[in-house]
């Protein structure tokens, strides 16, 4: 039994798909192999922004070995898209960023497929392009949609921040940008569609809105969803990277013209430039505080480049605006999120979805504010820090507030209020620490997004747990697991989870806004609480007790208080199916509880709880290379509970190497549109050599509305260290890096700077 | 007969002598993962860049979408296949599990003939040998630290058993 009386919660199992993948025997979706499958590509443009005057793929068609070609003309329904519909399957009139696809070809190899490419003749009447997003808000800018560049405007109106900067002793004013990133999930996206009269159409996928990209594809297809079926395979890493449409659409139609398998698998060049990236920022901030470190009045005004279409876009500057001003009680708050279309890579959902982002320009705001004041940056922190029963600035009053928690047990394993220490014994080397602190969100942002579980108990007291939930590799069918587990009283081995099928699992909103843990999880106790409450019924006749008399442990059922009463699980299931007739099979669905935005003031309840992290990172810089270097990562985090404790620190270690490379080396370099480092030469993401030492804390609480008190973390473990890494770097050399990434040729030149101006 | 513009190899793979046919462009990943059926070596680059196709070419770590297959002639190829079995775990596989090492598992093969090499080579690895083993080894989602930890554990737990 672990602590609160749990057989299971609490307990780090070890995740259950491990064997296979130490093995080398876990099935991804480019090891499946069909008798005569074909190999697909896409022809991308070359330009990104242009008209297609003709387009003539003849020559591609003739050549031996290819089976199919198909443009925009083969597509029942082209448009698609999450947010807006303003997506094309295929590009047809015009092009409008250099990823766009114009035609797939089917053929016998993928090399066959490749030369294919080389033999469709396109020609192009190349359009004045926008790159830079404040740029295209101009009235005079090429236009990427006909209605316009503006793609969305988030606003959030709360008090008046004009009365507060005139309350305010101060005004701070700075200015961020973030870069775009991408992804870098090791398995490159990848499908198989095979299609015939009586399955219908069968896809194998990774991606994490299964249930979505179900419904688009319906949609693109024009044929019922039930004839569509979406299996998700295992899954090599998506971060956000695999949750919208991305190759589903070609595989299925070229799948339904030649009537074979079809693959297609992305290159790592194609992920760089034809997959979704993170958003970048322009943003700026000015905040009104007392002399004391009270924050007054906070502004913030923001433009994301959305790229050339929206996909998850309106949904992620909307969470981006609402954690724009910090997790601080700020009695007046102004942000305007203003998204913007580009003739660039399209950005989309990646772990953080917009937070990471504004949280790097807020808590390096933060600290600015700490020094212009002269105050500890933990104290100012501490001081301003969001508590239950207080408001952020959407309206929206909190419960469980643990912010203080984190701060206060960050601050005790770094020693914050000792001196640290700073020389290094080499003169150039110089070390420092910064502290960034983070809220976040579970479940979608002001939208339903229901999760739905089936639980089925066997004769033999062994049960199946149907959900539409994804696992992506983190583990979350391990977890779900130990809550079915735990409700139902039987080993955690005695159950076997399907997930993630859209022809037999149920409904799931997908594998993201860090919500399988809560909003999944509660689906599952509901189901499995209810088929427990079968069980009782049965043994409450054969006991001859009320319901209320009995109690569930270690696999049977007791009436409490006489323990020699008892019925096994295994008796009373089979008892209930094969002598009642009363097979044991419970469904149910959780909807994280949210009401949605005002339009004009942001006012509203977008979220039904939120989770709090503090981070305080150690950093060396080298003053003749420009070379930071993180020594250790102090995490402090609040869970709700950690139903797996070894797998939550799982996803805090990784999570701080993500944010490691946004802080110091990640970065897409576009030039005109056009990637200049898609490949892992020339875009930088962390390897073992950068991997710092991390202590990572769960401050756990116990949250009222998730199973056993989960919350969740999937996406929290990232935000916070950017900023704390940036922080320390001000901390260590006195300058303060205000456009993300922080590489050496930038931390150089602040230097030079800081020479110059004496 | 050797068909035209093939090239014929013998090499011994996971422990057994192999005889075939290879094209003279065909690398040992697509030789492996395509015509011989051993998917646990992963194509995550195709260029050298990610170590996800890692395989033991004579005991030393090579990538194999850069490997061209008719250059294993006379070699001996390990694959994660040939490392170990549900009930014959190799220290690394065990110790793997055991940290949470594993999350999507993609590069998991390819990391932990990495650091077969290594411990092969080096019994008591420092903190820094396993970083430099590995750092040829891209990992999206565990932040190295477990794996690390993982590798440390079996190479204590072979040097006991030695």
């Amino acid at each position: 039994m672990t602590e609160a009386g749990y057989r299971l919660v609490g307990k780090s199992i070890p995740k259950t798909d491990s064997m296979d993948k130490v093995l080398g025997a876990a099935r991804y979706t480019d090891d499946l192999e069909f008798p005569e499958m074909l190999y697909a590509k896409l022809l991308r443009t070359k330009y990104p922004h242009a008209k297609i005057l003709r387009l003539d793929a003849t020559r591609a068609e003739r050549l031996p070995g290819v089976k199919a070609v198909i443009t925009a003309k083969d597509v029942p329904f082209n448009t698609f898209g999450y947010n807006f519909k303003d997506q094309v399957v295929f590009a047809q009139d015009k092009v409008r960023y250099m990823g766009d696809p114009i035609v797939a070809v089917a053929a016998e190899n993928e090399e066959i497929a490749e030369e294919a490419l080389e033999f469709i003749d396109v020609e192009y009447e190349v359009l004045p392009a926008v790159f830079d997003p404040r740029e295209a808000l101009k009235p005079d800018a090429p236009k990427v949609h006909e209605g316009g560049n503006l793609c969305f405007h988030r606003k959030i109106r709360f008090g008046n921040v004009e009365e507060g900067f005139r309350l305010s002793d101060k005004i701070v004013e700075d200015s961020f940008s973030t870069q775009k990133m991408e992804h870098c999930h090791l398995e490159p996206h990848t499908g198989v569609a095979v299609f015939n009269d009586q399955e219908g159409l069968t896809i194998w996928t990774t991606c994490a809105m299964l249930f979505n990209v179900h419904g688009e594809l319906a949609r693109i297809l024009k044929i019922p969803s039930s004839k569509i079926r979406l299996i998700h395979t295992t899954c090599g890493g998506g971060f956000g990277g695999k949750n919208e449409v991305s190759l589903e659409p070609y595989i299925a139609l070229l799948a339904m013209k030649t009537r074979r398998p079809v693959k297609m698998v992305w290159t790592r060049e194609e992920e760089f430039k034809g997959s979704t990236t993170r958003h970048s920022y322009f943003l700026e901030y000015k905040t009104g505080v007392k002399k004391d470190g009270t924050l007054v009045s906070r502004e913030v005004k923001m433009i994301s480049d959305n790229g050339a279409y929206t996909q998850l876009g309106e949904s992620q500057i909307t969470k981006a605006s609402i954690f724009a001003p910090g997790p601080y009680k700020i009695p007046h708050v102004r942000v305007d999120g203003y998204l913007v279309y580009t003739n660039n890579t399209v950005g989309g959902a990646m772990r953080g979805f917009g937070v990471p982002q504004v949280t790097a320009a807020v808590e390096t705001h933060m600290d600015h504010i700490a020094e212009i004041l002269g105050v500890n940056p933990l104290e100012l922190r501490l001081k301003n820090a969001l508590e239950s029963g207080e408001c952020i600035a959407t309206g929206q009053m909190l419960h469980n507030v643990q912010l203080k928690e984190t701060l206060l047990k960050a601050g005790e394993v770094a020693g914050w209020d000792k001196p640290h220490k700073r020389e290094t014994g080499a003169p150039h080397i110089k070390r420092g620490r910064g502290i960034a602190c983070m809220f976040y969100p579970i479940g979608f942002t002001e939208k339903p997004n229901p999760s739905a579980a089936v639980v089925k108990v066997n004769p033999d007291g062994s049960a199946v747990v149907l959900v539409g939930s994804a696992d992506m590799g983190q583990g979350s069918n391990t977890v779900l697991s130990q809550i079915a587990a735990e409700e139902l009283g039987i080993p955690f081995d005695s159950i076997a989870i399907v997930s993630g099928d859209t022809k037999i699992t149920p409904h799931c909103s997908g594998t993201v806004a860090s919500r399988v843990t809560y909003a999944t999880g509660n689906a599952i106790r509901r189901a499995a609480a209810k088929a427990k409450r079968m069980l009782f019924e049965i043994a409450a006749e054969e006991l001859s007790v009320s319901t209320e008399a009995l109690k569930l442990e270690d696999g049977s059922v007791y009436v409490k208080n006489m323990p020699e009463k008892c019925i096994s699980i295994g008796t009373l299931a089979s008892t209930s199916y094969q002598l009642r007739g009363k097979p044991v099979i419970a469904t149910a669905h959780f909807n994280p509880p949210n009401t949605p935005l005002d339009p004009e003031t942001g006012q509203g309840n977008p979220f039904p709880t939120y989770i709090y992290a503090t981070q305080i990172a150690e950093v060396e810089v080298n003053m003749k290379t420009g070379l930071a270097r993180v020594l250790k990562i102090i995490a402090a985090h609040d869970v709700g509970k950690a139903i797996n404790p070894q797998l939550v620190r799982g996803q805090i270690t990784g999570g701080i190497l993500m944010g490691l490379g946004q802080a110091l080396m990640e970065e897409i370099i576009l030039k005109e549109g056009c990637t200049l480092n898609p490949n892992f030469r020339d875009y930088l993401i962390p390897t073992a050599m950068d991997a710092p030492e991390v202590d990572a804390i769960i401050v756990e609480s116990d949250e009222p509305t998730g199973p056993f008190g989960a919350k969740g973390v999937g996406e929290a473990s990232n935000i916070a260290t950017a900023p704390a890494i940036i922080n320390a770097i001000h901390d260590a050399v006195g300058i303060r890096i205000v456009e993300l990434p922080a590489t050496p040729e930038k931390i150089l030149l602040a230097l030079r700077e800081v020479v110059k101006r004496g | 007969m050797v068909k035209e513009d093939f090239v014929e190899i013998e090499f011994t793979l996971n422990g057994s002598p192999i005889k075939l046919e290879v094209k003279p462009n065909e690398t040992l990943l697509d030789l492996l993962r395509y015509r011989l059926k051993l998917t646990g070596s992963k194509r995550g680059c195709n260029r050298g860049e990610c170590g996800a196709c890692t395989v033991l070419m004579n005991g030393k770590p090579v990538d194999s979408c850069l490997m061209l297959a008719s250059k294993v002639n006379g070699k001996d190829v390990l694959t994660i296949e040939g490392l170990g079995s549900p009930g014959m775990l190799h220290p690394l596989q065990e110790a793997f599990i055991v940290n949470n090492t594993v999350q999507c598992g993609f590069c998991t093969p390819g990391i932990i003939m990495s650091a077969k090499a290594l411990l092969d080579e080096n019994p008591n690895p420092s903190r820094e040998d396993i970083q430099e083993a590995i750092s040829g080894n891209l990992c999206r989602c565990t932040g190295y630290l477990p794996i690390m930890e993982a590798i440390l554990e079996a190479s204590r737990k072979t040097s006991e058993n030695r």
